[in-house]
C-alpha cells in the first residue's frame, strides 16, 4: 500500500489507520517535498510499481498532483488508485485520469479501510 | 545486510550495466591500449556513482511500515537498546504506549563493533557487550512486570530495526540512547535516520545522567 500525502503527520496518520487494518504501508510526500518524483521521471518508482493499492492525497487540482496520477495510471494501469479529494473539488474529480476510487476528506478511518478493501476486491465503493 | 535494490528490475539493470561497462573496458583496452581501458573504467565508475547518488536523492523520502500483526487490541513495541540498557524511563514509556490494550515487547540490542574489528571478523567482544545490555534491559522490564523478549541485533542499528520489523511487526519503536553518546537527540543520529525510513511512531528515551524523554516524533 502506498500513501501519498504532502503533510508528513497526516500521511503517517493514514498509514496508522491502514496498518491497524492489516496492511503494510509506504508513505511518500509526493513531488512537493521530494526534489523530484521518480514516478514522473524516466526511472519510474519501484514503490508505486510494487504497491497493491495507491492512496493519493496530493489533491486533484494541482498540476503536479495530476501529473503523478497520470504517470501512475500510465505506468501501473492495473493498480487501483484511491484519491482523497476535498468536497469543493467536484469539477476536478470528473476529469481524473482513468478510473479512480474517490473518498472525500476529511477521511474517516472506517471509510478509508472500506474504500481500500473495495479497491483491492476490484469493485467501486461510493464513499 | 541491507538490500540496496528496491526491485528485481533494478538488480537486472545493474547486471546489464555491469556487462556493458566491462565490454567497453575490454574493447577500449584491446583497441586503444591499457591506458585507454583505464580511462574508460574511470568514466564508467564515475557514471555508476553518479547514478547511484541521484537514485538515493530521489527515493530517500519514502517511508515504510509493516502490517499490524496480532489481535487488534494488541500493541507491539520494539525497543532498540542502542549502546545502553533500558531503565525506569523506558518502563513508563511502554506503560503509557500500551494503556488499554495488550502488549508484546521485543528488545533488540545491536552489536556495535569498530570498523577494524568488523574487518577482522572480531566481534565477539561487541556481541558480549550487546548481550549484557540486553539482559540488563530485560531484567529491568521484567522486574516492573513487563514481559519482554529479546535478541541481539545486526551491527547496523537501522538494519537491526528493519530485521525486527519483518519478524515482529511492531506498532511503535522506542529507541533507548545514552545522553552524549552517538545517538544524542541533539545530534540526530539513529533516531533521525529511523524517522526518515519507517512510517511508525518513534519515540526516543534517553538514559544516564540527566535522563529523560527525548522529543516525541511521529504522531500515532
Amino acid at each position: 500500500m502506498l500513501i501519498e500525502h504532502p503533510d508528513e503527520s497526516v500521511g503517517l496518520e493514514l498509514a496508522s489507520i491502514l496498518r491497524t487494518a492489516g496492511y503494510a504501508v509506504a508513505v511518500c510526500p509526493g513531488p512537493e517535498r521530494a526534489e523530484h518524483c521518480p514516478l514522473t521521471g524516466p526511472e519510474g518508482c519501484a514503490v508505486a510499481h510494487g504497491a497493491d493499492v495507491v492512496v493519493s492525497s496530493l489533491g486533484v487540482s494541482r498540476p503536479e498532483a495530476r501529473e503523478v496520477l497520470v504517470a501512475l495510471r500510465e505506468r501501473c494501469p492495473a493498480t487501483p488508485i484511491v484519491v482523497v479529494a476535498s468536497p469543493g473539488d467536484e469539477d476536478e474529480w470528473q476529469d481524473l485520469p482513468g478510473e479512480c476510487q474517490l473518498i472525500a476528506s476529511p477521511v474517516v478511518p472506517d471509510e478509508l479501510v472500506t474504500c481500500v478493501r473495495g479497491a483491492l476486491a476490484g469493485f467501486h465503493t461510493e464513499v | 545486510m541491507r538490500n540496496p535494490f528496491s526491485s528485481e528490475t533494478e538488480a537486472f539493470h545493474l547486471l546489464l550495466g555491469t556487462v556493458a561497462a566491462f565490454t567497453a573496458i575490454v574493447l577500449a583496452a584491446l583497441f586503444g591500449g591499457a591506458w585507454v581501458g583505464v580511462s574508460v573504467w574511470i568514466v564508467a565508475t564515475a557514471a555508476a556513482a553518479l547514478v547511484y547518488l541521484n537514485r538515493g536523492r530521489a527515493t530517500r523520502l519514502v517511508r515504510t511500515a509493516p502490517a499490524h500483526v496480532g489481535p487488534t487490541d494488541e500493541r507491539r513495541i520494539l525497543v532498540v537498546a542502542d549502546e545502553t540498557p533500558a531503565d525506569e524511563t523506558l518502563v513508563r514509556e511502554i506503560e503509557q504506549a500500551t494503556i488499554g490494550c495488550r502488549r508484546r515487547v521485543l528488545v533488540v540490542s545491536p552489536t556495535h563493533a569498530s570498523r577494524v574489528r568488523r574487518w577482522m571478523s572480531d566481534v565477539d567482544g561487541a556481541r558480549a557487550l550487546a548481550r549484557r545490555q540486553l539482559d540488563e534491559s530485560l531484567d529491568t522490564l521484567r522486574a516492573s512486570g513487563i514481559d519482554a523478549e529479546g535478541e541481539i541485533g545486526e551491527e547496523d542499528s537501522l538494519q537491526a530495526i528493519e530485521d525486527a520489523l519483518r519478524t515482529f511487526g511492531a506498532d511503535r519503536i522506542i529507541i533507548v540512547t545514552q545522553r552524549g553518546v552517538r545517538s544524542d537527540p541533539d545530534e540526530g543520529g539513529l533516531v533521525a535516520s529511523a524517522r526518515e525510513r519507517f512510517a511508525l511512531p518513534i519515540t526516543q528515551v534517553v538514559t544516564g545522567a540527566e535522563a529523560g524523554m527525548g522529543p516525541s516524533a511521529n504522531p500515532g
